[in-house]
């Protein structure tokens, strides 16, 4: 199941990189199909948070009156939009026809597209405060154990059913896979293990690399010494001994694979940005949205059914 | 001969048929296999490094049964009072007659070691947040259609990859992981108490608390011994009438009503597990029943869990039990006067906390096992003052 989370994933990541292509050809947006596919995506996993989340009827209505405001604060940014447009565009295209003849821009030109700009840029702003504060409102709905839920959810197709951790309502994040193959390496003959070592790790990593990219030639050396410290590590285990620490040791293998494949760092940013420019959070980004509301209307049905 | 399905496929394995199929499942292994090494490597490769197939005279000799004159030995370790003749396996495949005498499988070889939070138990009552020494060997005396753990529930110990865990290692890893409790569980435990036992003289005088985690279909005697060294159980009952609970677990509701009493009776922490299978044990009059008969004999303040059934083992073809039954069942159960009332399985979900009978505010609030906020101050809530029942220090 998770080699078909994986796999699904590869696929949608494929999509996403071969958007600029069709952008690049002169398309408007990319096949109907392809969009298709990224809507039915797109539903499936807010239905697994929703079904992840035990929404009673009333957090229901009040996500669905949450997802109103913002649709009507959308509509009326559209219209201040709108009403800024023709300046604005005016402004730009004057300030276009001075950078191509590339002899100084006039002063009122350039303070012009200033202007502009800077309204643009203040009814962008506003809207996020406003649309910030719609997410605060919907994150007083949820109870804290829900919020816990949002917060650690990854969007995914098929969520693992994981008796250890029955919450979880995205995708795999547990380290059984890791775990899986230190038995297989604890069980290999030391004779076997000695001479083939560097072989299990090259393909190893080899593996590594179809989900995460090319390492560098410093990065493959450095990444080599580290599983074959990881992997004698939990050879030298004796049986309880690795029953109680290879989850932990395993965990942590995770945790630098994840910093390897750059999530920390995505995460951070997205925090930082947050904080720095007022964006959405987790809650708003998985519970503010067209999709939002059309699963959320049709679970309200079947509930009061 | 009979041949259990693990060991048809270890069969296959050894016999080097297996390769491929093992082959499929590591990048390592492909590497291995890429390199030309010999089947008989690869077969190894496969295989848990876990000892298995202890000489049976290295076990010790059971408790609870008598000789009969005719040379068989007869069980009283569960209700079933079982009759077997020599070299037979018990029904719970934990005991053997070896040489005229009973002899237990399952002493020194748990199948299972994990850490665990106390809240899997379930105990939502004892020391929240805390990690336990969750331990199981194998063998089960009840033969439940849903069983989670079913491969190594209903497998002889001494045929699965155990651990060598004696006392003195156990001791090593409670020490190691700083835990202050073993919790038997995933089995059924009663049907070990001979290693239980062994286990809990030896770690009581360190601090260590034993929890059980059990079907109670189990005679009184050995369970009154059991309860001179366990401090909490958390009892499983399947059902609340005769039929279902054959249906479920393929014996009787009786003598696990009279475990109930008896570990209260011990004045030892218990907490009860209700696990609501569709169409098998979800009448609601059924459900009102048992909790009057939960507060009646064992009091209000027994916390009583009702489980979500997920489809598993035997019953694959049933649905998950429905959100709106578990909440049926849990507002039954509090409308009855029982006081601490969970549901189990269903996360996040208000009842995961615990609440203040007193002043109703949440006291513990949980995401399933994981404690997000706990206001229990001295055993007391945070809030008003309340007792609150249980084992918090």
């Amino acid at each position: 199941m998770l080699m078909k989370t994986k796999a699904l994933w590869l696929i949608i990541l494929g999509l996403l990189l071969c958007l600029p292509l069709w952008a690049a050809k002169g398309d408007d947006k990319p096949p109907e199909f392809e969009m298709k596919l990224q809507k039915a995506f797109e539903e499936i996993s807010t239905l697994n948070l929703i079904n992840g989340l035990n929404l009673t009827q009333d957090q229901i209505k009040q996500i669905i009156e949450c997802n109103k405001e913002l649709e009507t604060l959308r509509q009326d940014c559209n219209k201040e939009f709108e009403s800024v447009a023709s300046d604005t565009m005016d402004a730009y295209g004057k300030l276009k026809e001075a950078v191509e003849k590339n002899q100084g821009i006039p002063k009122d030109v350039e303070r012009k597209a200033f202007m502009m700009e800077q309204q643009v840029k203040q009814i962008r702003e506003e809207m996020m405060s406003e649309a910030s504060n719609i997410e605060k409102k919907l994150e007083a709905v949820l109870t804290e154990a829900q919020m816990e839920v949002v917060n650690t959810f990854n969007p995914c197709l098929i969520p693992p059913k994981n008796l250890k951790e029955p919450v979880r309502a995205g995708q795999a994040n547990d380290n059984d896979h890791i775990l899986n193959m230190f038995k297989r390496i604890r069980s290999l003959p030391s004779d076997v293990y000695d001479k083939e070592k560097d072989k299990i790790v090259s393909r190893h990593l080899e593996e590594i690399q179809k989900h995460i990219g090319n390492l560098t030639q410093e990065e493959l050396e450095q990444e080599k010494q580290n599983t074959i410290a990881v992997f004698d590590k939990v050879r030298a285990m004796k049986d309880v001994e690795f029953e109680l620490n290879g989850p932990e040791v395993a965990t942590e293998y995770m945790k630098h694979g994840k910093k390897l494949k750059g999530e920390e760092l995505r995460d951070e940013m997205m925090k930082l940005n947050q904080t720095r420019h007022g964006g959405l959070g987790r809650v708003g980004r998985y519970l503010l949205g067209p999709t939002v509301v059309q699963v959320l209307t049709k679970r309200l049905e079947m509930m009061k059914s | 001969m009979n041949c259990s399905r693990r060991e048809f496929i270890d069969g296959l394995i050894k016999l080097g048929i297996g390769v491929p199929i093992v082959s499929g499942l590591s990048p390592a292994l492909n590497a291995l296999l890429e390199a030309g090494l010999p089947a008989a490597a690869l077969a190894e490769a496969g295989q848990s490094i876990r000892k298995r197939n202890f000489p049976i005279d290295s076990f010790p000799e059971a408790q609870y049964y008598k000789k009969l004159p005719d040379g068989r030995v007869q069980c009283n370790l569960c209700p079933n009072l079982h009759i077997y003749k020599e070299s037979e396996v018990s029904f719970c495949r934990t005991r053997q007659v070896y040489k005229g005498k009973l002899i237990t499988l399952a002493y020194n070889n748990p199948c299972t070691i994990n850490l665990d939070p106390i809240e899997k138990g379930p105990f939502n009552h004892i020391r929240p947040g805390t990690n336990v020494l969750a331990l199981a060997s194998g063998g089960c005396n009840l033969r439940c259609l849903y069983c989670q753990n079913w491969d190594i529930s209903q497998s002889q110990p001494n045929k699965l990859n155990t651990f060598d865990l004696p006392k003195e290692e156990s001791k090593k890893a409670l020490e190691e992981k700083e835990c202050k409790a073993i919790m038997w569980t995933y089995t059924e435990p009663t049907v070990y108490p001979e290693y239980i036992k062994e286990i809990a003289g030896y770690t009581t005088a360190q601090g260590v608390r034993n929890l059980i985690c059990t079907a109670g279909f189990v005679n009184p005697e050995p369970l009154k011994d059991l309860c001179k060294t366990a401090e909490g159980f958390a009892v499983a009952l399947k059902a609340f009438d005769e039929d279902a609970y054959i249906k479920i677990g393929q014996q009787s509701l009786k003598p696990v009503l009279k475990s109930l009493e008896t570990i209260k009776a011990a004045g030892k922490w218990l907490e009860v597990v209700n696990l609501i299978v569709p169409t098998y044990n979800d009448d609601m009059g059924t459900i009102k029943e048992m909790c009057g008969w939960l507060k009646k004999n064992l009091g209000s303040e027994t916390p009583l869990h009702f489980g979500r059934f997920v489809p598993e083992y035997k019953l694959k073809t049933l649905p998950p039990t429905p959100l709106k039954t578990i909440e049926q069942a849990r507002q039954t159960a509090l409308d009855e006067g029982l006081k601490f009332v969970y549901t189990f399985n269903v996360a996040p979900h208000e009842g995961n906390n615990t609440y203040c009978p007193k002043c109703g505010k949440p006291i513990i609030k949980r995401l399933a096992f994981k404690i997000l906020e706990n206001n229990i101050k001295n055993g007391t809530c945070g809030y008003c003052g309340e007792k609150i029942a249980g084992i918090w220090a």
